[in-house]
């Protein structure tokens, strides 16, 4: 494979609150290459997103901060780029959808505006150059009569549609890297397949880098190459999506499987992992899941456990991923 | 399925855009049509106030006797005291005159040059043929001064006689033929046709009227031209908008700019000498063209001091000025029996008779002006003090409440200390001081007024419009924005603050209803325009007393309609521009 698109080395985002700092996003590496699909796994509140948004510069400062860490897209640090320079690598390079496309558009602009807006500014369209670009995109994302859609307001279109035009808007510039956070949690389970489907077509066309952030393994599964799972601000576990299904060994990430429904025997109770996530502002001593962890040992407690590989490319945060496969 | 079927349809069908659908919302609404109405109205008055009401005519079709005549007796004195410089001379003259003089002796031949031009030109406009002899005067007079300044004193003295001489047979060979004595005889004058009340008006007034009358003929002009130029081409239309907005503008300003240039009309504040000339016959009109209101604002009438409205019947007066009827009617003194005696009533040229129901609608204030009249002009200061301090202080509200809500952190707390420091100040008091401090002389009143309001009023829309940025500062529309590379300038004033401009639009109605508050409670102090320049907070104060009820009745209610019509108004817009409530 050729070199890096993305790379993340150690990004640490904190957030200062009442009771102290809340590690965010605490030591988290992965890197992006040109045409796959990164699935970043993870409960709620485990910094996927925050991860999203530290990539683009986008944590609301205050109270969020950069603690630490390299983000380099094609060799540069984003987190060093001047305020200029970064508009430019936003929308144009990197482009972000988000999770509400309720509240993701505009409601004073019609979505033909929204999409052109993007064009005008970044690649300096004429106001009717733009707008027929934009009707070009919206047909693309699959939006029926988009030649008079384009002069829709966000309110009258449905969930799914809106989420066709945050697409629209986010590839109207052939972005190199596309965020997709948690993009159809907002949606029907039909909807989900249709936007994902959407998604990977686009990608395939354009060879677009896709950073797919998810609490949905089933999500990951269909889509990613690549999963990276992340507890309490940390990558535990990372591998190509076949390798990680078949032979998960985290025990995090074993939980995560074994409480999916499909897995369960019918009549079974769920099997839920014991337990809730440890506070950002007071992580455990050592390994993060322990307090929560069936194979939890003294050595859990002492030390942390790092990222490193188990078999090729599949890599573990555990001091027990060896015994964990037998879970 | 209904997307199945528009999308099959070859040609897209028109869809409103966002302007089209808040008119849409407003146009649904009665009151909000019923109080534009009012305000369009009131707005024309006051612009169109010169040409309704003014003591001056359109067309004055005349003879000016006295200005002939005062042309004519002029020229003797003009002769006499270019004798006297001649004969005098330079040294002489300059010894007796104060060093820091202005005209030198050169300077003042030539005004006596001008002056008998002056003189000239004045009379021969009333004068058919036969100018020969104001010529010849003329022509010495110039002729005198070259000599007297080139030195040739003799050639000088002697055609200032000659023209002494003229003066003197002048005087009776040029007499005016008067009218009511024709018996005596003299010269027939023609009429000249002046325009006085255009001649005041002034290059800014064209301006608002022209402008007035772009916006209230909108609806014909502007149907027409969709129609026929654009043929409906709903997206032409949409284009033209913007176009159609600065061509008005373009407009109204090229025909102020012209006005200036040509006519160079400038504002008038005193009592025009027409209707008193005229009603004198020293003027004498072939043809005479008041408006409607041949009343000054500035015009006094000791016989009508506090008149009240002349449609009742308690107003009416006798010819020796007495009321007749009511707690008005003079009572005879109860030692004396003597009867004071009364003013009677001056009427004036073009103006209603003495008991017309028409001559003082509104009644008149404490030295007898015209209370309609004055609440015309009036309304021009008050109407405009609103609209102006509240586009100030929505301009600056909103910008410093942006920029409070959007950056947050040590920008919103320096900002909102700011906010809470000015709203610390006892706003009226503020204004009053800034006010009383203020020279009238560099600072107009009425603009101090107006900044003083404006810098002391904005933090009300400041705080909405904070409250607004830092609630949107959440939504994801605002970080897609930033996600797109939308420069944080843009992000603020084109995706944000559209977002909040309904509850800034209500805030500034309300302001200019405070506005005009302000200003009426300012005037009604004392400190607000200079007399005799009409408010109408100023118009209130005339008389306290519950007797004069027309005094606080009328202009009160003006106020009133005003700033109820402006909250009607800015009730609707918030509905209007509020995208949740549009309706498809």
């Amino acid at each position: 494979m050729n070199a890096p698109l993305l790379e993340v080395e150690d990004l640490r985002t904190y957030f200062r609150g009442d009771e102290g700092v809340a590690r965010a996003v605490d030591g988290v590496s992965f890197e992006l290459r040109a045409g796959e699909t990164l699935g970043l796994v993870g409960e709620s509140g485990c910094g996927k997103s925050v991860t999203a948004l530290s990539i683009l510069r986008l944590v609301p400062d205050p109270p969020g901060f950069v603690a630490g860490g390299e983000i380099r897209l094609r060799g540069r640090d984003l987190l060093a780029l001047p305020v200029d320079e970064l508009r430019r690598v936003r929308g144009n390079e990197i482009a972000m959808i988000f999770q509400e496309p309720m509240t993701a558009l505009n409601p004073v602009f019609t979505v033909g505006e929204q999409v052109a807006e993007t064009l005008r500014h970044h690649r300096g369209l004429a106001r009717a150059a733009a707008r027929g670009r934009a009707v070009e995109l919206l047909e693309r994302v699959g939006i029926p009569a988009a030649r008079t859609r384009v002069d829709d307001y966000p309110h009258q279109l449905s969930g799914g549609m809106r989420q066709r035009v945050m697409i629209a808007m986010a590839m109207s510039c052939d972005p190199a890297i596309l965020i997709a956070d948690e993009p159809t949690t907002a949606l029907d389970v039909t909807v989900q397949a249709q936007i994902l489907d959407l998604i990977r077509e686009l990608q395939q066309e354009r060879g677009t880098s896709v950073l797919l952030i998810t609490h949905d393994l089933g999500v990951v599964a269909e889509t990613a190459d690549r999963v990276a799972v992340m507890y309490a601000g940390k990558i535990v576990e990372a591998a190509t999506a076949e390798e990680l299904f078949a032979s998960p060994r985290h025990p995090y990430t074993i939980g995560l499987f074994r409480s999916l429904p499909g897995l369960a025997a019918r009549g079974e109770r769920l099997h839920a992992i014991p337990g809730t996530v440890p506070s950002a502002f007071r992580f455990p001593s050592g390994c993060r899941f322990r307090t929560r962890c069936p194979l939890a040992s003294e050595q859990c407690a002492a030390l942390e456990p790092p990222l490193c590989a188990v078999v090729g490319s599949h890599s573990a945060a555990c001091w027990h991923a060896e015994e964990a496969r037998a879970l | 399925m209904s997307e199945r079927e528009t999308g099959e349809t070859e040609t897209a069908p028109y869809s409103r855009d966002y302007w089209d659908l808040v008119f849409e919302q407003l146009s649904r609404r009665r009151l909000f049509k019923l109080a534009v109405s009012v305000l369009a109205l009131l707005y024309a008055s006051a612009i169109y106030a010169p040409l309704i009401a003014n003591d001056r005519p359109y067309v004055l079709a005349a003879i000016d006797y006295r200005e002939y005549r005062t042309a004519l007796r002029t020229l003797r004195p003009v002769a006499a005291s270019l004798g006297g410089l001649v004969e005098r001379g330079r040294e002489d003259y300059l010894a007796a005159r104060p060093a820091d003089a202005a005209l030198g002796w050169e300077g003042a031949l030539a005004a006596e040059a001008d002056a008998a031009r002056l003189h000239v030109e004045r009379m021969k406009r009333y004068l058919s043929g036969g100018t020969e002899q104001l010529d010849l005067f003329r022509t010495k007079v110039g002729l005198a001064v070259d000599a007297a300044v080139a030195g040739r004193v003799q050639e000088a003295e002697a055609l200032v006689e000659e023209a002494k001489d003229l003066a003197k047979a002048l005087a009776t060979d040029y007499a005016a033929l008067d009218p009511r004595k024709p018996e005596d005889g003299g010269r027939e004058l023609t009429p000249v046709r002046s325009y006085p009340l255009l001649e005041a008006v002034t290059g800014a007034e064209v301006f608002f009227m022209l402008l007035w009358a772009c916006l209230l003929a909108w609806p014909l002009w502007n149907g027409y031209l969709n129609r026929r130029l654009l043929r409906g081409d709903r997206d032409r239309i949409r284009a033209w908008r913007r176009r159609k907005l600065l061509a008005v503008l373009g407009l109204s300003l090229s025909g102020a700019l012209l006005w200036g240039r040509f006519v160079g009309g400038e504002a008038a504040f005193d009592v025009s000498p027409f209707k008193r000339s005229l009603t004198g016959g020293d003027i004498v009109a072939q043809r005479v063209l008041f408006p409607p209101l041949a009343f000054g604002f500035a015009q006094t009438s000791a016989g009508e001091v506090f008149r009240p409205p002349t449609w009742r019947s308690m107003s009416e007066k006798s010819a020796e000025g007495h009321y007749v009827r009511g707690a008005r009617v003079p009572q005879p003194d109860p030692v004396t029996g003597i009867v004071p005696a009364g003013t009677p009533v001056e009427e004036l040229f073009a103006e209603p008779a003495r008991n017309s129901g028409w001559r003082h609608p509104l009644g008149t204030d404490s030295v007898g002006r015209d209370l309609l009249v004055r609440m015309l002009w009036g309304g021009r200061v008050s109407l405009s003090v609103g609209l102006v301090s509240a586009a100030l202080l929505v301009l600056i509200g909103t910008l410093v409440g942006a920029c409070a809500g959007y950056f947050g952190g040590w920008v919103d707390l320096a900002l909102s200390r700011l906010i809470e420091i000015v709203l610390c100040f006892p706003a009226f008091f503020l204004i009053l001081m800034v006010v009383a401090f203020t020279d009238p002389n560099v600072v107009p009143p009425i603009i101090a007024i107006v900044v003083v309001i404006a810098l002391v009023r904005w933090t009300s829309v400041a705080r909405l419009t904070r409250a607004e940025f830092l609630r949107m500062r959440e939504q994801e529309f605002t970080l897609a924005a930033r996600a797109m590379g939308i420069p944080a300038a843009r992000t603020i004033f084109r995706h944000m603050l559209p977002n909040a401009l309904g509850p800034i639009l209500v805030a500034g109605a309300f302001s200019v209803a405070s506005g005009i508050l302000t200003e009426s409670a300012l005037s009604f102090l004392g400190f607000g325009v200079k007399h005799p320049i009409p408010s109408w907070g100023s118009l209130v104060t005339e008389s306290s007393s519950a007797e004069h009820w027309w005094i606080q009745l009328f202009p009160g209610f003006a106020i009133f309609v005003t700033v109820v019509c402006y909250n009607l108004v800015g009730d609707a817009v918030r509905d209007a521009v509020d995208p949740k409530l549009r309706v498809l």
